[in-house]
């Protein structure tokens, strides 16, 4: 059934009279050929999901699901949340959820559910014409008015094609005619929208809750007047946070680096500003109960989103600022909803740095006091690596069966922590480790990163040395029980962060330090896991690519690339020929460093950073430069000015950064990252703010200690 | 709901609920019916007894997992309460909280000392609806069937395969005939522990696998009940020794090495104990 799909020439110029009819009856003939109605889809499954692994990925009919009548009078659009991965796996997707929920809440909108199949069941489909159906009717993806991809990471882009082709569309955007559903993206993939950009007719930048009615309108607009593709392109674009990559041609240098991508349509924008909520909304707490396991299987309860912290190497801390902090109450309610309507054992309280939820500490006391009897157990991840952090999971886990402690230092030397922007001071994780093992855990899982800029074998051995440094503490509080579990990942450097010019870590290099790691901790007690070289490389040129890559990936999937995330599915060599095939150099995507001068394939897209602002960072890191907790002191990364109006909208306390107007400043604004200090071995004659190494600061407690002392010396 | 729930003591409370899993939920395993189980208590706010451990288990029992494929028309459960509950009050409450797909038929109260619903169950009714519009011969191949006295087929257990006699285990097979190419078959089978006859390999022996079909247990037998004892009555049960294959264990001499009879023999007596244990379970 896979049709080798023509070469439409892409995005700017339109197909060739005849190869455009072509493609539109390949897809035509390809959907002609395939099941039509929900009856005929659930005769064939009923005789060949027997057959197939874990059948109850494809049936639907879950606690908290929505089923509307399709064929309903008022009903102005049918949308499919589309999450390219297992339905294990997307099934935990809260961001999923959230615009299953609002979407469902519109008594003039249905939004049902998809996921990619696993390849056993996907043969099936292809062998029997059973398209890529929606689990609450079973309605072919073809039938709804907008198809919208979630697209979180890049191991799941090859799945995206694996779903258009089982739902019988053209692949590319251009190919699609005036009948085919809108397909849209959305999700932290979209910052660097380029690689995938051939494949959809929009791509949502930020934040989708209000965003995403606006394209659902905007699509039933185009389609009762019946105009082509391009007036649908052309609607959307003039959406704030909506990128029509179709409007765009990206033009090249001769030496190959990009020159530029602008528009070439007036109705697109030169550059595209994400979309933020002004204030969280509130929160889901109908979740679809599933029935069979999924990897996160429980309730999520977003309390924060954003973070202040300014890790270099974090694109979460860069693309989803301001901070904006969910109500104690609101979170607290939402667990008693939650237990009502789906009853599930475990609550996870997700934020990018728990610890830095203004209330977390109420947050744990009362959620204890309520609920400590009802065997709920609680997540609280991303803590920080202090005593508190200790004390807060004794809170939580008090009485019950408890597993490891996780630490995220992400560096082993305290020099490497300044240049990431990470300071955790070894000896202050030494203790808080004596601290953990001593209160009854026997198990601390510790998470780096190899392949910062500037690091050195010597940084790697750290990491191996901290490992057994925090087991030996753990060796004197409780014996032989102690165990230490590192995990060993490599820096991806990703776009829209300080980072984003730092080549990727060679596979030579990257091996070299794993064999460094695994000749030094032999020790029983200490398990360490790593990533494949391969899988990071995949990583990175997907989220660092520019337009070329597109071809690319369709080619590899076309060899067979796909789930690449599953280790028994990764084909690396399906790539490897693509890039041959494209006539594009792999390493050189990967393992080039970025002239501050060069245009990236995102310069067009915005997360509302200043540019400026990411090289400065850049710049600090290599100096050893440690920049504050932006909640103490605005560093303007760009944030406050792009989005005034929604900080004027939104209450003081609902954001971190400064509130706007006359007599509201509490807190310094410069106009430029001002380190607090500089690593003494990498700028000796450097000085920040102070003279001294200091800790990020919170709340102005710690800066006024700091404060104190530097002034009594 | 007549009556609150009592909180007042602290023995727990057993709990007996006939229920149905409808054919939506056919496709879920043991292990997802059970956390479906755990979930709407929860959400009933019923108060699920948990064993001791380290790893609290919920007090919950099932008289025979319905597999993956399976719907069930008057399946049984058991469970325990922390708390004291009126039967009725319980029942409205699971039935609010039930996913679509499960319907509760019945709740009684348990003394807590009844034996374990596994321990009595030996038998079970099932309908297998098998869509074949162009298939004439249905009783012929249930006839064919029947004549058989050996029908051996082979089956995996712990990634090893080992062959069973499927005949003695059937106990009765009709077809009902068929209406708009929808065939009904109906099938009566023991199931004792190592001697269960399983509707799915009837089907594949009939050669009807690879037609769409719907596997429905209607009903269970139960020890404890004498009319389901009588039902039974005509028919000899076969044991675990007289279904397996007697040549198996000597035709792979490197299997017996690893299996002398001595530990055959303990893990059978383990086996044993684990069933009595089960029974056990609630005294």
């Amino acid at each position: 059934m896979r049709i080798d799909r023509l070469h439409v020439s892409l995005y700017l110029t339109a197909p060739p009279p005849r190869a455009r009819c072509l493609a539109l009856t390949d897809s035509a003939l390809l959907r002609d050929a395939m099941l039509k109605t929900p009856d005929q889809i659930t005769r064939v499954l009923n005789r060949v999901l027997p057959k197939v692994t874990v059948p109850g990925r494809y049936t639907g009919g879950e606690l908290n699901s929505v089923v509307k009548d399709w064929d309903a009078p008022d009903l102005a659009s049918r949308i499919a949340l589309a999450f390219p991965e297992t339905y294990e796996l997307g099934g935990s997707n809260l961001g999923l959820m959230i615009l299953y929920d609002l979407i469902n809440q519109k008594p003039a909108l249905l939004a049902e559910r998809v996921y990619c199949p696993w390849p056993d069941f996907e043969a099936v489909m292809r062998r029997e014409a059973i398209p890529l159906f929606s689990l609450e009717t079973r309605r072919p993806l073809a039938d709804f008015d907008v198809i919208g991809f979630s697209l979180p990471y890049e191991q799941l882009y090859t799945n995206v094609l694996t779903m258009l082709d089982l739902a019988g569309l053209p692949l590319r955007a251009a190919a699609r005619d005036a009948r085919a559903p809108l397909v849209l993206a959305g999700g932290s993939g979209c910052y660097n929208p380029e690689p995938m950009s051939p494949f959809f007719d929009a791509m949502i930048i930020g934040e989708g809750e209000e965003v995403i009615l606006e394209v659902i309108d905007a699509q039933r607009a185009w389609r009762v007047t019946g105009a082509d593709r391009k007036a649908l392109w052309r609607s959307l674009a003039a959406i704030p946070g909506v990128y029509a990559p179709q409007l765009y041609a990206a033009t090249y240098l001769p030496d190959g680096r990009l020159e530029k991508t602008a528009p070439v349509d007036p109705a697109a924008p030169p550059e595209v500003m994400k979309r933020i909520v002004a204030e969280l909304p509130p929160p889901v707490t109908k979740f679809i109960v599933p029935f069979i396991d999924t990897v996160h299987n429980r309730a999520a309860i977003e309390i924060m989103r954003g973070c202040t912290r300014g890790c270099r190497f974090c694109q979460a801390g860069m693309i989803f600022r301001p901070v904006r902090e969910r109500p104690l109450e609101e979170v607290l309610q939402a667990v008693d909803e939650m237990i009502e309507h789906c009853g599930f054992e475990e609550v996870s309280f997700l934020s990018l740095s728990s610890s830095d939820y203004t209330y977390v500490e109420e947050l744990v006391r009362r959620i204890v006091e309520k609920h400590g009897h009802e065997k709920l157990s609680i997540g609280l991840p991303s803590l920080r690596i202090e005593s508190f952090s200790v004390g807060l999971m004794e809170l939580l886990e008090k009485g019950r069966r408890r597993s490891g402690f996780t630490f995220a230092p992400e560096a082993a030397t305290d020099r490497l922590r300044d240049v990431i922007n990470k300071p955790i001071a070894s000896e202050a994780l030494l203790a808080t480790a004596a601290e953990v093992y001593a209160r009854g855990w026997t198990t601390i899982k510790m998470y780096f990163m190899i392949g910062h800029p500037t690091q050195t074998d010597a940084d790697v051995e750290a990491i191996a040395a901290l490992a057994q440094a925090v087991l030996a503490e753990g060796r004197q509080r409780i014996g032989r029980k102690a165990k230490v579990r590192v995990g060993v990942s490599t820096l991806v450097p990703k776009p829209q962060t300080p980072f984003q010019w730092v080549p990727l870590e060679g596979a030579d290099r990257i091996r070299r330090h794993v064999d460094i790691l695994k000749a030094r901790l032999k020790d029983r007690a200490i398990a360490l896991s790593w990533n494949e070289p391969q899988e990071t490389m995949l990583e990175a040129f997907l989220t660092r690519g520019d337009r070329r890559l597109g071809p690319v990936i369709q080619r590899a999937w076309e060899l067979g690339a796909k789930l690449d995330a599953w280790g028994e599915h990764f084909n690396f060599d399906a790539w490897e020929q693509a890039f041959a095939d494209a006539g594009l150099s792999m390493d050189w995507y990967l393992y080039r460093a970025r002239e501050a001068t060069e245009t990236l394939p995102w310069d067009h897209i915005s997360a509302g950073l200043r540019k400026e602002f990411l090289y400065e960072e850049y710049r600090n890191a290599f100096l050893g430069g440690v920049v504050d907790d932006c909640r103490e002191h605005c560093f303007s990364c760009g944030i406050l000015g792009h989005f005034k109006e929604e900080r004027r909208a939104a209450p003081d306390a609902a954001w971190c950064c400064p509130p706007l107007g006359q007599g509201k400043t509490r807190q310094p604004v410069d106009v430029a990252p001002v380190p607090l200090y500089f690593n003494d071995e990498m700028s000796p004659h450097r000085q920040g703010q102070f003279p001294v190494r200091v800790p990020q600061r919170r709340e102005g407690t710690v800066a006024r200690e700091v404060l104190a002392r530097v002034s009594a010396e | 709901m007549t009556q609150p729930m009592s909180t007042a003591p602290a023995c727990p409370h057993r709990f007996r609920v006939l229920y149905a899993r409808g054919a939506a939920l056919r496709f879920i395993s043991h292990q997802d019916e059970f956390r479906l189980w755990e979930r709407a208590l929860r959400r009933a706010r019923l108060p699920l007894a948990y064993k001791q451990g380290y790893n609290p288990q919920p007090h919950m029992q099932f008289a025979a997992p319905l597999g993956v494929g399976f719907s069930g028309q008057r399946e049984l459960m058991d469970f325990r309460l922390e708390t004291a509950a009126v039967p009725e009050a319980v029942q409205a409450r699971l039935a609010r909280a039930m996913p679509p797909g499960m319907d509760i038929l019945d709740v009684q109260a348990m003394p807590l000392k009844t034996p374990a619903l596994q321990s009595l169950l030996f038998g079970a009714d099932y309908a297998l609806q098998v869509d074949a519009p162009h298939l004439t011969d249905g009783p012929a191949r249930v006839d064919r069937f029947l004549a058989r006295t050996e029908i051996w087929r082979t089956r995996q257990r712990k990634g090893r395969s080992y062959q069973y006699n499927l005949r003695p285990l059937v106990h009765a097979l009709a077809c009902r005939g068929a209406a708009a190419g929808l065939w009904e078959f109906r099938l009566r089978v023991q199931m004792l522990e190592g001697a269960t006859g399983r509707p799915d390999e009837v089907l594949a022996e009939l050669g009807l696998s690879d037609y769409p079909h719907v596997l429905q247990r209607q009903r269970l037998y139960f020890a404890s009940r004498l009319s389901d004892l009588e039902t039974f009555a005509p028919y000899v049960l076969a044991s675990r020794e007289q279904v397996a294959r007697p040549a198996e264990a000597r035709r792979d001499p490197r299997a017996a090495a690893r299996r002398p009879a001595a530990a055959a023999a303990a893990s059978q007596a383990g086996a044993q104990a684990f069933a009595r244990k089960a029974a056990d379970e609630f005294r």
